[in-house]
C-alpha cells in the first residue's frame, strides 16, 4: 500500500457513486495532480468491469425443488409463540445496536446494585445514651424513634448517603 | 405486482403469492448463497431456509426497507452460521470450493472461462465478511445503505470492507493488470 492510503480508500467510494458530494469535487482536483490515483483509479474499474462480468455473466442454475422444498418446510413447521418472537427481536435487536444495549444492560446492573446497596445499609442509631425504639429503612431512609427527654419523642429521619438527618421532636401524645 | 403487494396477500395466507415472491428471487438469493458458502447443498439448505423463516416473520417486515434487503439480511445471517460451524473443520485454504458453473456456454472461449475461474478463486478465497459485502455490491448492487442494512453495521464499516477487499482482490488478480491480459 502506498502513502496515499487516505485517498485510496476514498477511491474506492468514488468508483462506486458513493463518496459524499463535498467530497467528490475534493478527490477529482487531488486526482489531476496525482498520477498514483489516477492508476489506482484505472484499476479500480478495471477491477469492477471484471467482478461484473465474471459474477454476472454465469449465475448458478436454481434447483428446480427449491421452491417444493420451501413449501415442505413451511408446511412441517408451526409458527414462532409471541414470547419466542419477542426474545428473538430482542436479541437481535441487541445485536443490531451493541452500545446502546451494552448501556442498557450497564444502567440496569447500576440500578440494580444501588437497590442492593441501599437496602443493605444497617440502621443507623440515634443521639448518644439513647436506644432506637423502632428502626425502619424505606426508600433508603432510615426512620427511628428516640426519646431524647421525658415527655418528649423524636422521630429521626437519616438518609444513608449523605448522612443527612432529619430530626422531629414533638410532646408525647402528639405522635 | 409489487413486491409489497406480494407481501401483504401472503400476510393475508395467500400460499401463491408467497410462491411468486420465492420465485422471484430465488435466483438471486441462491446466487448469494452459493458464492458464499461455495457447495450447492448448502447453498440450496440456506436459500429454502432463508425463505421459510422468511414466510413466518413476514409480520415484522415493515416496508419501510425493500423485500430483497430484508431477505437478504436473513439469508446472509444463515450463511454466516453456517460458515462459522464450518470453520473448525475447513482452513481458509481448503474453502476455496469450484464455484464455476459448468453448465456454461460451450461457445465461450477459454480466456473468458479462465478469467471467470480466477475471479471465482479470488472471491472465495476471502474472509466471509470481506466476502459478503463484495458479492452484494458487485453482484446484486446494492448501495452502501441498502448493505450496511443487510450485514447490521455502519456504512463506515461497509466501505472499510470494500475497501480492504478490492485490495486483496486486486492483490490476487493482478495479472490482469499486465499488459497482455484480458480486461
Amino acid at each position: 500500500m502506498s502513502s496515499h492510503c487516505r485517498h485510496l480508500s476514498s477511491l474506492s467510494t468514488y468508483v462506486d457513486g458513493e463518496l459524499a458530494t463535498s467530497q467528490v469535487g475534493w478527490l477529482e482536483e487531488h486526482l489531476t495532480g496525482c498520477g498514483e490515483c489516477r492508476q489506482e483509479l484505472q484499476n479500480l474499474q478495471k477491477l469492477q468491469g471484471l467482478l461484473r462480468r465474471g459474477l454476472q455473466d454465469v449465475r448458478p442454475e436454481v434447483p428446480g425443488t427449491l421452491w417444493p422444498g420451501v413449501l415442505a418446510r413451511i408446511q412441517g413447521r408451526r409458527p414462532q409463540g409471541l414470547l419466542a418472537t419477542w426474545t428473538r427481536q430482542i436479541w437481535e435487536a441487541g445485536w443490531e445496536r451493541p452500545r446502546l444495549s451494552l448501556a442498557g444492560a450497564t444502567l440496569m446492573t447500576f440500578l440494580l446494585l444501588s437497590v442492593v446497596y441501599l437496602n443493605w445499609q444497617t440502621p443507623v442509631g440515634g443521639p448518644p445514651g439513647q436506644t432506637p425504639s423502632v428502626g425502619l429503612r424505606q426508600n433508603g431512609v432510615v426512620v427511628e424513634a428516640v426519646e431524647p427527654e421525658p415527655g418528649f419523642r423524636a422521630m429521626v429521619l437519616t438518609t444513608s448517603e449523605r448522612g443527612l438527618k432529619v430530626i422531629w421532636v414533638v410532646p408525647h401524645g402528639r405522635i | 405486482m409489487e413486491d409489497h403487494q406480494l407481501v401483504e396477500r401472503s400476510r393475508a395466507g395467500d400460499i401463491g403469492a408467497f410462491e411468486e415472491l420465492v420465485k422471484r428471487h430465488q435466483a438471486r438469493a441462491y446466487a448469494i448463497a452459493y458464492r458464499l458458502l461455495g457447495r450447492r447443498e448448502d447453498a440450496q439448505d440456506v436459500a429454502q431456509e432463508a425463505f421459510t423463516r422468511a414466510y413466518f416473520r413476514l409480520g415484522e417486515f415493515r416496508g419501510t426497507a425493500q423485500f430483497r434487503t430484508w431477505l437478504y439480511r436473513i439469508l446472509v445471517n444463515l450463511a454466516t452460521d453456517v460458515l462459522r460451524r464450518r470453520r473448525p473443520e475447513v482452513s481458509e485454504d481448503e474453502a476455496v470450493f469450484p464455484l464455476v458453473d459448468t453448465g456454461g456456454n460451450p461457445g465461450e472461449n477459454l480466456d473468458r472461462q479462465e478469467l471467470r475461474q480466477n475471479i471465482e478463486e479470488a472471491i472465495t478465497a476471502l474472509p466471509p465478511d470481506l466476502r459478503t459485502v463484495i458479492l452484494l455490491r458487485e453482484l446484486e448492487g446494492l448501495s452502501y445503505a441498502e448493505i450496511a442494512r443487510v450485514i447490521r453495521r455502519p456504512v463506515g464499516t461497509v466501505m472499510s470492507r470494500l475497501f480492504h477487499a478490492r485490495r486483496r482482490l486486486q492483490e490476487r488478480l493482478s495479472v490482469y493488470w499486465q499488459e497482455g491480459k484480458p480486461g
